[in-house]
């Protein structure tokens, strides 16, 4: 494989699940803040599918 | 609130099942509990699955697979969640285009229904007991459209679903899409994206009301914070996995490609008439793929060594094991590896078509996402 795409396999899928992970967990402490009106309430859904993938980037 | 359209689980080998094991419970740290069914997640039978919602408290729910044509539901078609003094209905369905194939020792059966019949029998009920409905759709983006069309209301008045997520094709929506007045949203490709769909919600009339841009996908790329705990998590589990795909014994992988009456010659033979072009590939990046792996210490990653070596999923190929007949060599991307095998150089006439045609074979668009075959190919002109 190319330089350029080992880059890319790093960036683009190596650390992502990791990164996924983290940054998950600072936006379920948004997921749950209160109603802002008296006539609405603040909904926030977080959604995601398909994650699997490899963890680890090849080389 | 955060929801998964499925495919949280991974391919059927044993690596990704650990694999899958290590996932499920850093997914559960985060909080997921509710979950749609993709095809996926029957990869490694009913059972694993079972085992895996106790384990973790999960939820997968669908209501639409059963094990015989006409009997029960596998799993409650949908379930109910409080959030905010609000009732938010859960329901999923999968595509019956999806097989399901698992790797249990006695291999389960599993019948799909008609998506669209799953849901005119359970939606009325599930609307009646909800504010909100969300359907966790694991369908194509084309049967995802189908499907919506009729189960918004124009208005927004009566729809009988309010927001799908759309499970299953590789795609993220950034924008809200609406099919009537379905909110449509999309975050998928192996953990790469997570949607966030921001609303208010009439306390009264329960009606949904969205901001200007109410869709935010992360992109998680290098530029995405990491946390210290779950990156040492990582850390650990790569280690025990490779650890683990070094004790597996060479050469116990499926090779669906090839023939056994056909062989690898290597590219020394190759350079015995074609020296010019040996010496073009041995200056190139293809004569160090393999080394790559070597220094990330995922020589041993069955995902990854197909496309470090030479045939790796054909007959005679490369073998860690074989040192006799010389298949432990075949590694980096070789001519033949291109080219196919040598011993069919001069009788198939297809030396150069074929590879031609195999550059994507691993500069897919995951792995080699600016692969463009002129410029590539320049690289290597020989």
């Amino acid at each position: 494989m190319s330089r350029e795409s080992n880059r890319s396999m790093l960036g683009r899928r190596g650390s992502a699940l990791v990164a996924a992970l983290a940054l998950l967990l600072a936006a379920l402490v948004v997921a749950g803040r209160e109603s802002r009106a008296d006539q609405g309430v603040d909904l926030t859904l977080l959604f995601q599918s398909a994650v699997q993938g490899k963890i680890s980037p090849c080389g | 609130m955060a929801l998964d359209g499925g495919d949280l689980f991974g391919q059927r080998t044993q690596s990704e099942k650990d694999q899958t094991s290590f996932l499920c419970k850093e997914t559960a740290a985060l909080g997921y509990k509710v979950f749609g069914v993709g095809e996926m997640d029957l990869n490694y039978g009913l059972d694993y699955l079972r085992e895996t919602e106790k384990t973790y408290g999960f939820l997968f729910v669908n209501a639409n697979v059963r094990q015989t044509a006409g009997g029960p539901l596998l799993f409650p078609p949908y379930t109910v969640i409080e959030q905010e003094g609000l009732r938010i209905g859960v329901i999923s369905v999968l595509s019956p285009a999806m097989k399901i194939t698992t790797m249990s020792a006695t291999p389960d059966q599993f019948v799909v229904d008609s998506p669209r019949d799953a849901l005119d029998k359970y939606l009325p009920e599930l609307r009646k007991k909800s504010d909100v409905v969300v359907l966790l759709a694991h369908l194509s983006s084309t049967e995802t459209r189908e499907l919506l069309v009729g189960m918004g209301d124009k208005d927004g008045n009566n729809p009988l679903i309010d927001i799908c997520v759309e499970g299953q094709d590789i795609r993220q929506y950034r924008r809200l899409n609406k099919i009537g007045s379905v909110a449509l949203l999309a975050a998928n490709n192996q953990g790469k994206y997570v949607g966030q769909l921001d609303m208010t919600v009439d306390k009264k009339s329960h009606q949904i009301q969205f901001g200007e841009e109410p869709v935010t996908i992360y992109e998680l790329d290098e530029k995405s914070p990491e946390t210290t705990a779950v990156r040492d998590r990582v850390t650990s589990f790569e280690a025990e996995a490779a650890k683990k795909a070094k004790e597996i014994p060479p050469d116990t992988h499926s090779r669906p490609l090839g023939s056994t009456s056909e062989k690898f010659l290597g590219a020394s033979a190759c350079a015995k008439c074609h020296s010019q072009d040996y010496q073009t590939y041995a200056s190139s990046a293809h004569a160090r793929a393999w080394q790559t792996l070597v220094e990330k210490g995922q020589e041993s990653n069955s995902d990854c060594v197909g496309c470090h070596v030479v045939g790796y999923n054909h007959v005679n190929g490369y073998d860690r094991g074989d040192s006799q007949s010389g298949r432990n060599s075949l590694y980096n991307v070789q001519c033949e590896a291109c080219h196919g095998y040598g011993t069919q150089h001069v009788r198939d006439g297809q030396w150069v078509a074929a590879a031609k045609s195999s550059c994507t074979t691993c500069h897919t668009a995951e792995n080699s996402p600016n692969f463009e075959y002129a410029s590539y190919w320049a690289k290597i002109k020989h």
